[in-house]
C-alpha cells in the first residue's frame, strides 16, 4: 500500500519508520501546536522494486491535527509502547497501543548534523584476564 | 531503547548528579598493599601510559600533563521526622575525572575554572570498563584542552603584560597507598536514635509543656566514605580514603509574633564511634528544645542600633572566621591579564597586618588530632599529589602566607599542599585544619570579666553571642554590667568585617572550639572565644509570617 500510495503521488519512494527514539509536542497556548519525532530506524521504500535503503538524519515534524487526518490505513496487529512521559503533571508512566499506520503525507526534516571528530585513539584492548580482576 | 514520548520537552538523558557532600580524612592502622595488587590503579596506569605515548591530533601539540582521578563514593543517610523514620537511603558512585593539559608548565591550556572531563566508572572493579571510561574522557579532555589553549593564546594577545607565574607548578612524584575505607556504622542503632531524638519534643517530660509550639523536628544520620585513586604523568600514584559521619537535630517553630526560630546542630566525626553518645545526643536535643522555648519568650533586640563590645564564643567566632577569613587566604588565581595576586579581600595584603598583633593562624592538615579528638580536615597528601604541609598564614597579626595549590600566584611559585577537590570536581586551594591562636590567651572567665569591665566603663549593656545561624546570631545575650544575662532574638550584626578582624579584636580566649565542617570538602577551623571592641547589633528587618491557624493534631501516645 505504501508503494501504491507513493506511485499514485508520483514519488520515487515512500518512508518506513521502524523505530523512534523520542519525540515531543508543544502544548502551551502561547506556542504553535507542533510536534517532532526523532526516528532511529528509517527505510526508503522504492517504487521501482529496488531493495529498501536504510537512511539516517531524518525527523518528522508537523501539527497533530493535520498529521492525524492523513492516516489512510492501519495494520491488523497492535503494538504496545510503555514509557515515562513528562508533561505539566511531571513524569508519569504511560502506555499507548497502536497498529502500524500508513500516512498519505507527512513532513520530514533533516536533523541537525554533528561533525564531531571520532576518538583519536582506538579503544583500549580488552584483556583476556580482565574479568578476573573483579571482586 | 525506546524513550518516552513527552509533551513539552524531551526527557533528558541520564545526568550525573554529584552529591555535594563531604568526607573526612582520618587514619587507620596502615595495612600494606602495593599498588600492583590494586586492579583499579593498574588499569589507570596502563591507560595513562598508552595515552601519554600515543595521544596526539596530527598537527597539534601533545598533552604535557595528564592526570586520572577515580573517586569511589559511598554514603548512607537516614532521616526521622516527628519520631518516625521518613527516609533511609544508601548510595554509591564511581566517577573518573581526567585532566589533560596542553602547552607547558609555564603557559598551558588551563583556565582556572577546572578543566577536564568526567565519566562514570564501573562499580565492580572491571579494569576493561574503567579503561574505556578513561579512554573517552581523555579524548574529550584533550580536544577541549586544545581548544582552550588556542583560545587562551588568543586572549593573551589583548594584554600588554601578563602574569609571570607558571600555570602549573612542577612537583616531584609521590607514591602513597593507604588502605581502602568502608562505611562502618551500626545502622539499626542510629536509626533508633534519630527516631527517638526527633520524637523527644513530644515524649520528653522536660519539654512536654512546649510540644505544641514545635513546628518541625528532624533528626538525621549521615555516613560517607570516599576512596580516591590518582595517577599522573609525572609518576605520582595515590590511593587514600576519607570518611565522615554526622548526626544532627533540627527543631523549629515561631515566636508568638510570628518570627521564625530554629536550632540546628549535631556532632561530626571521622568514624561513627567518635560521634556523640546517645545520652549526649539526647541532652543536645533537650537543650535545643529548651532554648527554642526560651527564644520564643525572649524579647526582640532593641530597635535602635547598638555599637559596642560583643563577646563571641569559640563556636560563633569559628563561623565568623569561616565567613570572613578562611576563603580570603585560599589563593584563587585572578583573571588573565590582571596583576592582582589572588581574588578576595586579602589579594594585596601580603605582609600587611590583617589580625591583631597577638594573633597567629596556621593551617596544618597533618594535625590529625586536636586535644585527643580526630579532626575532619586532616590529610597526608593533597588531591593534586602534593604532601600536606603546615603553613603559617598569619604570624603576629601579619599575613605571611596564602594556601596554595599547584596553580601558583604572585610571590608563591609552588604548592604548599593545599590543592583539594570535592568528589568529581577539580582541585582548588582550600584549607585543611586552620588553627587560630593568641600569644596571650585569656581564660574564658577573665574574658567575660573584661566584657563586664567594658560595660561598666561605657555605662551600658553589652552583648555576648553563643552560637550563630548562618550570618546572624542565634543565641545572643544582652549582658548587664552586673553580669546578669538576658536572651534576645531577632538581631543581626553589622560592621562585622575584615576591618573589625584587624582592629576590633581586643582579647582572645584559651578555649579553642573545633568547627568540623561537612561542606563540599572536609575542613576544620579551630577558633577560641573572641572579644570585639566595637560591633553593630541591629534589629533584623524580616517579615513575620502568620502562626499556624490550627493547633497541632492530638498525639495518641
Amino acid at each position: 500500500m505504501l508503494i501504491d500510495e507513493a506511485k499514485r503521488q508520483g514519488k520515487p519512494y515512500g518512508l518506513y519508520f521502524e523505530d523512534i527514539s523520542s519525540g515531543f509536542a508543544v502544548t502551551t497556548r502561547r506556542s504553535p501546536q507542533a510536534f517532532q519525532v526523532i526516528p532511529l530506524v528509517v527505510y526508503r521504500v522504492f517504487v521501482d522494486g529496488r531493495p529498501d535503503e536504510l537512511v539516517r538524519g531524518v525527523s518528522i515534524v508537523g501539527t497533530p491535527q493535520a498529521a492525524l487526518n492523513r492516516i489512510v490505513a492501519t495494520g491488523s496487529k497492535q503494538d504496545i509502547f510503555n514509557g515515562i512521559c513528562g508533561a505539566e503533571s511531571g513524569s508519569i508512566p504511560v502506555s499507548a497501543v497502536a497498529p502500524a499506520m500508513l500516512v498519505s503525507e507527512i513532513e520530514t526534516q533533516r536533523q541537525a548534523q554533528g561533525t564531531t571528530r571520532p576518538p583519536i585513539l582506538p579503544p583500549p584492548p580488552i584483556t583476556e584476564t580482565g574479568k578476573e580482576g573483579k571482586r | 531503547m525506546k524513550t518516552p514520548f513527552t509533551r513539552m520537552t524531551i526527557a533528558s538523558l541520564c545526568s550525573v548528579a554529584f552529591l555535594a557532600t563531604t568526607f573526612t580524612p582520618g587514619f587507620c592502622a596502615a595495612q600494606t598493599q602495593s599498588q600492583a595488587d590494586d586492579p583499579m590503579l593498574k588499569a589507570m596506569q596502563a591507560e595513562l601510559d598508552r595515552e601519554k605515548a600515543q595521544l596526539v591530533l596530527p598537527g597539534m601539540q601533545r598533552p604535557y600533563f595528564i592526570e586520572y582521578r577515580l573517586d569511589d563514593f559511598s554514603s548512607f543517610e537516614a532521616v526521622a521526622n516527628y519520631g518516625a523514620l521518613t527516609r533511609e537511603e544508601e548510595g554509591g558512585q564511581r566517577v573518573v575525572r581526567v585532566t589533560v593539559r596542553v602547552g607547558d608548565y609555564g603557559l598551558d591550556s588551563s583556565t582556572g575554572r577546572g578543566d577536564g572531563s568526567v565519566q562514570l566508572a564501573p562499580e565492580d572493579n572491571d579494569p576493561d570498563a574503567l579503561r574505556y571510561a578513561l579512554w573517552t574522557a581523555t579524548d574529550e579532555a584533550y580536544k577541549n584542552a586544545l581548544r582552550a589553549y588556542s583560545a587562551k593564546l588568543a586572549a593573551l594577545q589583548q594584554f600588554q603584560s601578563t602574569r609571570t607565574e607558571k600555570d602549573l607548578a612542577p612537583e616531584k612524584p609521590v607514591v602513597h597507598i593507604e588502605p581502602l575505607r568502608k562505611l562502618e556504622i551500626d545502622r539499626k542503632l542510629w536509626e533508633k536514635r534519630i527516631v527517638d531524638a526527633s520524637g523527644l519534643y513530644a515524649t520528653a517530660p522536660e519539654v512536654g509543656s512546649f510540644a505544641d509550639q514545635v513546628q518541625y523536628s528532624t533528626a538525621n544520620i549521615r555516613a560517607m566514605t570516599l576512596n580516591r585513586y590518582l595517577v599522573n604523568t609525572e609518576g605520582t600514584v595515590l590511593r587514600y580514603g576519607l570518611s565522615g559521619y554526622n548526626n544532627a537535630i533540627s527543631v523549629g517553630g515561631q515566636a508568638p509574633d510570628g518570627m521564625r526560630l530554629a536550632r540546628d546542630n549535631g556532632s561530626v566525626a571521622v568514624t561513627a564511634n567518635e560521634l556523640e553518645s546517645w545520652p549526649s545526643f539526647r541532652t543536645r536535643v533537650i537543650d535545643d528544645l529548651k532554648s527554642l522555648e526560651a527564644l520564643s519568650k525572649a524579647p526582640i533586640v532593641d530597635s535602635e542600633d547598638y555599637h559596642g563590645p560583643v563577646l563571641f564564643s569559640g563556636d560563633a567566632a569559628s563561623d565568623v572566621m569561616n565567613q570572613l577569613f578562611v576563603g580570603n587566604v585560599e589563593a584563587d588565581r585572578p583573571e588573565l591579564g590582571t596583576s592582582a595576586r589572588t581574588r578576595g579581600v586579602y589579594a594585596s595584603s601580603y605582609k600587611a597586618r590583617v589580625l591583631p598583633e597577638f594573633m597567629s593562624v596556621t593551617d596544618n592538615p597533618l594535625e590529625s588530632k586536636f586535644q585527643g579528638r580526630s579532626v575532619l580536615g586532616a590529610y597526608q597528601v593533597d588531591d593534586e599529589g602534593v604532601p600536606a604541609q603546615a603553613v603559617d598564614i598569619v604570624t603576629n597579626g601579619k599575613l605571611d602566607n596564602y594556601l596554595i595549590s599547584r596553580e601558583p600566584i604572585k610571590d608563591f611559585p609552588s604548592s604548599n599542599g593545599h590543592g583539594r577537590a570535592a568528589p568529581g570536581a577539580p582541585a582548588h586551594s582550600r584549607s585543611g585544619v586552620m588553627i587560630f591562636k593568641s600569644s596571650h590567651p585569656v581564660p574564658a572567665a577573665d574574658l567575660n570579666k573584661q566584657l563586664l569591665t567594658m560595660a561598666r566603663e561605657q555605662k551600658k549593656d553589652v552583648y555576648a553571642v553563643e552560637t550563630m545561624g548562618g550570618e546572624a546570631p542565634r543565641l545572643l545575650y544582652l549582658v548587664h554590667p552586673d553580669g546578669s544575662r538576658q536572651l534576645v532574638r531577632g538581631a543581626t550584626f553589622d560592621e562585622l568585617d575584615n576591618r573589625s578582624l584587624r582592629s576590633e579584636i581586643r582579647a582572645v580566649g584559651d578555649d579553642p572550639y573545633v568547627n568540623d565542617s561537612l561542606g563540599t570538602l572536609p575542613q576544620t577551623t579551630i577558633v577560641p572565644s573572641l572579644l570585639f571592641g566595637d560591633i553593630v547589633v541591629k534589629r533584623a528587618a524580616e517579615e513575620q509570617q502568620k502562626l499556624p491557624y490550627y493547633p497541632p493534631p492530638p498525639t495518641t501516645k
